[in-house]
């Protein structure tokens, strides 16, 4: 081929013009690729290659090892409860809501709902936490007013403390809540009345209808939703830290911990711990890709 | 009316706490004050932050819709069979939360040839990449519903060449969708916490790590620029309802957590 194009200038020429057109291509494309690759694959790459470096030098799974003891594996634990518990009560309240507002009786408020889910979805991490405090707080008004009406105290009679797991359930599932609904309301949009209406004049009873035809619809894009919800919260990290103080035991507060501190700094175990965690939210990303793609046939 | 009572308890439970950061705020011995608002006005550092926090979500946007727009118009146009892969490098950020990413960044960035922790560039550069999904998002619903091949063929068989049409038919055409992804990176900027404790701290310190800092000594003023950081993320949601109304099909911005 060589041999031919040099002795015939013309096809030479429509050749450098294809290289120089593929060369062109890449040109436009190199400044988003150089940005993601140091700024994304590369900051990833780091944390696993970290993660299987052996400390004395060379490969090695010490790190996992190492973040395999108890209070790491109880991190874990607490992570994903703490994520999974949150994703459910918001899935299912969520659901409620979304139902109420695409289909039932508050078909009319719609739009009110979710103006007011774009903004709460959006309230979180240190502020969302400040709120929290000033109203389940020791002093916050709905402690003082439950003693003044029930003269029992949360605090010291029922034990409660919006700085416990307990708390950051609560906490959490306030985000969670709205953006659930964001995401529930097309999908329970898309279970058409009419699919109803010809369901009963063929006879279907409610439970007919919800077997066949309303729990098939809506089960795909609510599955995902609840797994984008759990790795919503399994990545949180700004809420916890403001309301932790370190008491509470979770895989982003041990991996702060380990980055930040000065006697604590142990970059090869949060490594291990980061892909931990990367893996987790990978798997549940999955699962609301997954069901995604399913769900896109009955949404418009 | 069961379906009354839960939307109620929702707007209820959403609501009680931003009752209680208000009150706690605006009383002060059951007396109505704006005293700790005012606070923020004699603020020196108040205003330094906040211009810190102004400046990194002015970089954040430019550089995020940017990229993205210009990247994503010249792989429509020119190397279409690259579109799943950029489809799924935009979506990646999703997959890596703040901390892993500071974990990944500090390793890299803070020594030679790159010493960059500490530094406002870094910050921004972070932070561009949070923005690359709804980014994406925004331009490509943009290119799909404004028919753009046509558009762009039909301006290259009056001669136009590249750059002219993609920043006199293509942008223009894109603008509602530029400006919802230019508002959710706005929005994220102003409350992030994560990738600002770790890769900056004090060295340049941001608003919502000052406004942190603040609550331990001065709760009220602590919680006061915490009202203020709920008006910034309402006025931003809001704009983004509005441009997203003329930009259908838009996802919601999630990395404050």
């Amino acid at each position: 081929m060589n041999t031919v194009a040099i002795r015939r200038p013309g096809m030479h020429a429509a050749r450098r013009g294809q290289v120089m057109r593929l060369f062109g291509t890449a040109a436009g494309l190199a400044p988003f690729a150089v940005f993601v690759t140091l700024f994304l694959i590369l900051p990833v790459a780091q944390m696993v290659a970290g993660a299987f470096a052996s400390p004395g030098g060379g490969a090695g799974l010490d790190n996992f090892r190492r973040a395999l003891a108890p209070q790491y594996l109880e991190a874990f634990r607490t992570s994903v409860a703490l994520s999974v518990e949150t994703a459910l009560v918001g899935a299912v309240a969520g659901t409620a809501v979304a139902y109420a507002v695409a289909q039932g009786e508050l078909r009319h408020r719609r739009t009110l709902v979710i103006t007011f889910c774009t903004v709460t979805s959006n309230f979180a991490g240190v502020p969302l936490a400040f709120a929290f405090i000033t109203t389940l707080g020791v002093v916050g008004w709905v402690t003082v007013a439950f003693q003044a009406v029930f003269h029992v105290s949360l605090y010291n009679d029922l034990g409660f403390t919006i700085y416990s797991y307990l708390g950051l359930v609560l906490v959490y599932t306030y985000f969670q809540l709205p953006l659930m609904v964001l995401l529930a309301v097309p999908a329970c949009a898309a279970l058409r009345r009419e699919w109803q209406e010809a369901a009963r004049n063929l006879g279907a009873g409610a439970w007919r209808f919800w077997r066949d035809i309303g729990v098939p619809v809506l089960a795909p894009p609510l599955i995902g939703a609840t797994a984008l919800l759990f790795a919503n919260a399994f990545g949180a990290y700004a809420t916890a830290y403001s309301l932790s103080s370190g008491a509470i035991n979770l895989v982003p507060l041990r991996i702060g911990t380990l980055i930040n501190g000065d006697v604590s700094f142990d970059a090869g175990l949060a490594n291990a711990l980061g892909v931990g965690m990367t893996v987790v939210i990978a798997a549940a990303i999955l699962v609301y890709q997954a069901a995604n793609r399913r769900a896109r046939r009955w949404m418009r | 009316m069961i379906q009354r009572l839960v939307v109620a308890l929702f707007f209820l439970y959403l609501l009680l706490p931003l009752s209680g950061i208000l009150g706690f705020t605006l009383l002060d011995g059951g007396r109505l004050t704006l005293a700790h608002y005012r606070q923020s006005l004699g603020d020196g550092e108040f205003g330094a932050y906040m211009a810190h926090s102004l400046v990194l979500a002015a970089g954040t946007v430019v550089l995020g819709v940017s990229l993205m727009t210009f990247t994503t118009f010249w792989v429509h146009t020119r190397a279409r069979a690259l579109k799943p892969l950029l489809e799924l490098t935009a979506f990646l950020p999703f997959v890596v939360p703040a901390v892993t990413l500071a974990l990944g960044l500090i390793q890299l960035y803070s020594h030679p040839p790159l010493a960059l922790t500490g530094t406002a560039a870094l910050l921004v550069l972070a932070y561009t990449v949070l923005t690359l999904p709804f980014a994406y998002r925004a331009v490509e619903n943009g290119l799909a519903a404004v028919d753009s091949r046509t558009l762009s063929e039909a301006a290259q068989s009056l001669g136009a060449g590249w750059w002219r049409r993609f920043l006199t038919v293509i942008v223009p055409n894109l603008w509602p969708g530029i400006t919802s992804a230019a508002l959710l990176g706005f929005a994220l900027v102003m409350g992030e916490f994560t990738l600002a404790l770790f890769l900056v701290g004090s060295a340049y310190e941001t608003y919502p790590l000052y406004l942190n800092q603040v609550w331990r000594t001065d709760p009220k003023y602590g919680a006061a620029l915490a009202v203020l950081s709920f008006l910034i993320t309402w006025a931003s949601s809001v704009a983004i309802l509005w441009a997203s109304r003329r930009a259908p099909g838009q996802m919601q911005g999630a990395a404050l957590r």
